[in-house]
């Protein structure tokens, strides 16, 4: 929640009036098969932001088939019945040929001549990119995808004009997709991990902090997924989790832009109402991590300048104490003034950055991070026995009404800027009302921010950041 | 009856759901660029103006025409952008400073471009007067903190040993150093013995030469008025420039490694001429620098057209066509999506002062470098004797005129644009004849963009990545391989044929 930290009240109001005047602008329905809607009209220019918002993600997942969610993703982007081929009827049988192929080789793609004639029939069917070039040609901005350990959100800013073929587009790659270039595409994320993680000290670093600080939790697994799991991912496996994950109620629209609401509800009803209700699914949630009773360490030995991550369990909404953490947040790492950096950087002069943030999901709790990275000849035990002393500090010497109404005055100035962009508040929407069941979620956090006092920010270093509740991670440099 | 109306109708769903989006007809897009309010402060400074009362903030943006391609001393102009903000000014310590722009919720931050550099400032409305006056105090009484400069320096060390972590920076540097031979502001990154040279006096002296309100392009949007905001200007800005007696003189040069020519009177014409002309090294081959990564980054380049080239909006097509289209580019569906050699790949022309840059950067295993690379030069070489269909020009042209809009969609983009339009030197009709010069653009004009600069023969190809030389040489026959050291000075490559 800490990205939206920001969004609070200045001190003495209970909701400031450019958040009552939001809550008058925004629009939100349901489509007849459940599919949520949440829409502001902003008439800056002639153009609009479309988001569509699926409750899936890392969390989902299960060793394995790590790395689905986001997999997935990339295959949104690969058509449909209708986009990215020419002729789906000669398509499929050749499609389902090669699955067969590769789920008999459990998952590899085999280099035999059968293989490669199918792959040559495909390759005079597929019209490569079609999905993404239809955007293009119709002045997309932005075009875009991410998934998270929460959610997998699909972005695009658009001229006002092309709604309908927004409509058109979006809920036609929800309801039809298909996997087609499934094996080359798999190379492609592997890149990506290779890239991102794999090569990436800071990346492998943040992996070890999550496998360390949790045992069981989906929380440990990586979004971009292993690379041993997604060498085997195969279309078949991504048929399944699809079907489980992708269906109307899991699903948020939302929209800010040029837009008339009553086009808008028109015309997501006729192009997104088509999506079918799927039977009722048992939701199994994943297993509750086990309580921390000690702390926990790791270290990396890579060539790379050190740096420390340490993470303390905490709590998520609805529990207020993810606010708390909010406004601590905002005390420790939210500006040139603020204790992290006035005090270790700027005065003490023994780390050249710290901050904090939370990691890695928001739907379950998760850990409140310090990132530090110590100068040179301090080493990463004192400096992450340093952090602790600050965070211990705040009993001691805790913040003055005067820093905590500063504090909240930032975050709201924040919010306010959120506010500017079509597609920053679509985002702000789009994603409470997936993960937290209401858009309102993001009024109901600023309350929780703007009531948080003293004490609150005190029990949160006495409850949660303690040396038992926390892992820490380092890297130990090596001479490459 | 009724069966048959429902076989109707689901007849007709049917036809829905099989339409092809790209069937639907879309209408144009209409809409008017905004024209800003602009005049010329007692000091100098161009004011544009943009009025936006949705929020209850201000947003200023105070543009000043010097950048790194104009101080050829490495880590100068950063150093001095930055400790103007955060050195502290002579009646507040940098801690005050800090606290109180963090306890207005307001903030004021410097950037350093290629050609010019920026503050920005952001505030809530009713502090927009306190954020000008310390802004004042900033650009008119920088204290230059030492311990604020020695952080400034230590963090810059540190990123200097961490680029050894990162391949794609280590690519960009060490293609800076093959592609060019000089002067040192395209060649050289900061090292660090720039880092020990740069001290409070050389920030003093650069302050004073390259700190003025000549030139100077301030664009402000807000829920501020325009009486009240010439008004406050000139009474918080007014006298920068003017009372500090730091007035600078023109065809001044620093005498401390700064080179800024003539830019206190000089128009923006004048200016871009100031710029050094970069001399390219023309050794065309492949440069590596092994490193320990499993992904390869590649960067390869040619020289390319300066920004006043004729057929300018030629290169925007030809770019949107062949590498920076994103899903609809050659390069993304050839090298991404059939072979899945990357994920990331793209670059195009890039037009700068005096001359330019085509360039193409990429991530791949390293398995696959030469692959990579071999298919790009044949696509490079594809392109110069085959183009875009008419179809297919004609669809990129729609696509850059739908998306023209997204430069204007909020009035800080479109006075932003405007205020790099005047710093660039384009001229002043640039985005009303835009579109007109794109929709002119034929398909003879791409082929001889790709004729008269794309030779694959002469392309500087850097690869960094744990590949060994041999494998290279043996991938390009007749090219030549040098293996280089990231970082080394002087650059001199060992040679292979």
């Amino acid at each position: 929640m800490l990205i939206l930290l920001c969004l609070v009240f200045a001190p003495g109001m209970a909701l400031c009036s450019e958040l009552a005047e939001l809550e008058s602008r925004v629009q939100s329905f349901k489509l007849s098969n459940g599919i949520r809607v949440i829409f502001v009209s902003r008439k800056i220019a002639p153009i609009f932001s479309g988001q569509i918002w699926v409750k899936v993600g890392g969390v989902d997942e299960q060793p394995g088939i790590t790395g689905i969610a986001h997999f997935l993703e990339h295959m949104a982007f690969k058509g449909t019945k209708v986009t990215g081929t020419k002729d789906y009827q000669k398509e499929a049988p050749l499609l389902a040929q090669l699955e067969r192929i590769v789920v008999e080789n459990q998952g590899v793609v085999p280099e035999s001549d059968e293989v490669r004639i199918i792959q040559a029939k495909l390759e005079e069917v597929w019209v490569d990119n079609e999905f993404g070039k239809i955007y293009t040609q119709a002045g997309s901005n932005r075009l875009n995808a991410m998934t998270s350990k929460d959610y997998t959100a699909y972005v695009v800013r658009l001229p006002s004009v092309a709604f309908e073929l927004w409509c058109q587009m979006e809920s036609d790659r929800l309801i039809n997709p298909v996997f087609r270039q499934f094996y080359q595409e798999r190379e492609v994320v592997l890149e990506e991990r290779r890239s991102g993680f794999d090569d990436n000290p800071s990346g492998r670093l943040y992996e070890l902090l999550l496998q360390t600080a949790f045992t069981t939790h989906p929380q440990r697994l990586p979004v971009i997924g292993s690379r041993e799991d997604l060498e085997r991912l195969t279309a078949t496996q991504m048929r399944q989790f699809y079907e489980l994950h992708y269906r109307p109620e899991n699903i948020v629209i939302s929209l800010v832009g040029d837009l008339d609401l009553v086009q808008v509800q028109k015309l997501t009803e006729r192009y997104f109402g088509k999506f079918s209700q799927r039977a009722h699914r048992v939701h199994s949630e994943p297993v509750p991590e086990p309580i921390q009773r000690e702390g926990r360490a790791a270290s990396l030995k890579v060539a790379a300048e050190p740096q420390v991550y340490l993470g303390w369990h905490k709590p998520t909404l609805p529990n207020p104490a993810d606010a708390h953490f909010a406004v601590l947040h905002s005390l420790l790492s939210d500006g040139r003034s603020s204790r992290l950096f006035s005090n270790l950087v700027d005065r003490e002069k023994i780390a050249l950055s710290a901050s904090s943030t939370e990691a890695p999901g928001e739907r379950y709790p998760n850990l409140f991070v310090i990132a530090a990275a110590p100068v040179p000849g301090v080493s990463v035990d004192r400096l992450a026995a340093r952090i602790q002393k600050e965070l211990d500090s705040l009993l001691s010497s805790p913040p003055s009404e005067a820093e905590l109404a500063e504090a909240k005055k930032r975050s709201r100035i924040s919010f306010l800027k959120l506010m500017d962009s079509d597609s920053g508040l679509a985002t702000a929407l789009g994603k409470n009302e997936v993960l937290h069941g209401s858009w309102r979620e993001l009024i109901r956090l600023y309350d929780l921010i703007e009531a948080t006092t003293v004490e609150d920010v005190q029990n949160l270093v006495r409850n949660f950041l303690t040396p038992s509740n926390r892992t820490v991670v380092y890297i130990v440099p090596e001479k490459s | 009856m009724r069966d048959l109306f429902i076989f109707l109708l689901l007849a007709f769903l049917t036809a829905c759901s099989s339409q092809k989006a790209s069937e639907l007809q879309l209408a144009p897009v209409e809409f008017s660029i905004a024209k800003p309010s602009q005049w010329q402060m007692g000091n100098g400074v161009t004011v544009l103006f943009l009025e936006n009362n949705e929020l209850p903030l201000v947003e200023a943006e105070l543009y000043l025409p010097v950048g790194t391609l104009h101080v050829d001393s490495p880590g100068l102009l950063d150093a001095l952008i930055s400790q103007m903000r955060s050195g502290g000014i002579r009646s507040l310590t940098p801690q005050q400073l800090d606290r109180k722009l963090d306890a207005l919720a307001a903030s004021i931050e410097g950037s350093v471009g290629a050609e010019f550099s920026s503050f920005s400032l952001a505030s809530h409305k009713e502090d927009f007067s306190e954020i000008l006056a310390l802004f004042h105090l900033m650009l008119t009484e920088p204290a230059f903190n030492l311990a604020r400069l020695n952080l400034w320096k230590a963090q810059n060390l540190d990123a200097i040993r961490r680029r050894r972590e990162d391949p794609q920076t280590m690519a960009a540097l060490t293609f800076a150093k093959a592609f060019y031979a000089g002067p040192a502001v395209y060649t050289d990154s900061l090292m660090p013995g720039d880092l020990h040279k740069l001290d409070r006096a050389l920030l003093l002296k650069a302050y004073g030469r390259l700190i003025t309100p000549r030139g100077a392009i301030l664009c402000v949007t807000g829920r501020i008025q325009e009486p009240e905001l010439r008004d406050l200007l000139e009474k918080r800005l007014g006298t920068w420039g003017i009372s500090s007696g730091s007035k600078p003189t023109a065809h001044k040069r620093m005498d401390a490694g700064v080179s800024l020519l003539n830019s206190a009177v000089s128009t923006d014409s004048d200016l871009i001429k100031t710029i050094p002309k970069p001399i390219f090294r023309e050794v065309p081959g492949v440069y590596l620098v092994r490193a320990p990564f499993e992904q390869a980054a590649v960067v390869m380049g040619l020289p390319g057209p300066a920004r006043d080239f004729p057929g300018y909006h030629s290169l925007s097509v030809f770019n949107r066509y062949f590498s920076s289209g994103g899903f609809s580019s050659v390069l993304f569906n050839e090298i991404r999506t059939k072979r899945g050699l990357a994920y990331s790949v793209g670059g195009g022309f890039a037009p700068g002062n005096g001359t330019g840059v085509f360039q193409i950067g990429l991530g791949t295993r390293v398995n696959q470098v030469s692959a990579a690379i071999t298919e790009i030069l044949t696509l490079v070489t594809v392109a110069r004797k085959e183009t875009a269909s008419t179809d297919l020009l004609r669809e990129i042209k729609e696509s850059i005129e739908r998306g023209f809009v997204f430069n204007f969609a909020t009035q800080a983009a479109t006075l932003d644009r405007e205020a790099a339009r005047r710093l660039l030197g384009f001229p002043e009709d640039f985005d009303e004849s835009f579109l007109a010069k794109v929709r002119a653009v034929t398909e003879e004009n791409l082929l001889r963009v790709a004729v008269d600069y794309l030779d694959p023969s002469r392309f500087v190809i850097v690869v960094v990545g744990d590949i060994g030389k041999e494998e290279l040489v043996k991938a390009f026959p007749g090219v030549e391989v040098h293996e280089v050291q990231f970082q080394d000075e002087p650059f001199i490559p060992n040679r292979t044929k």
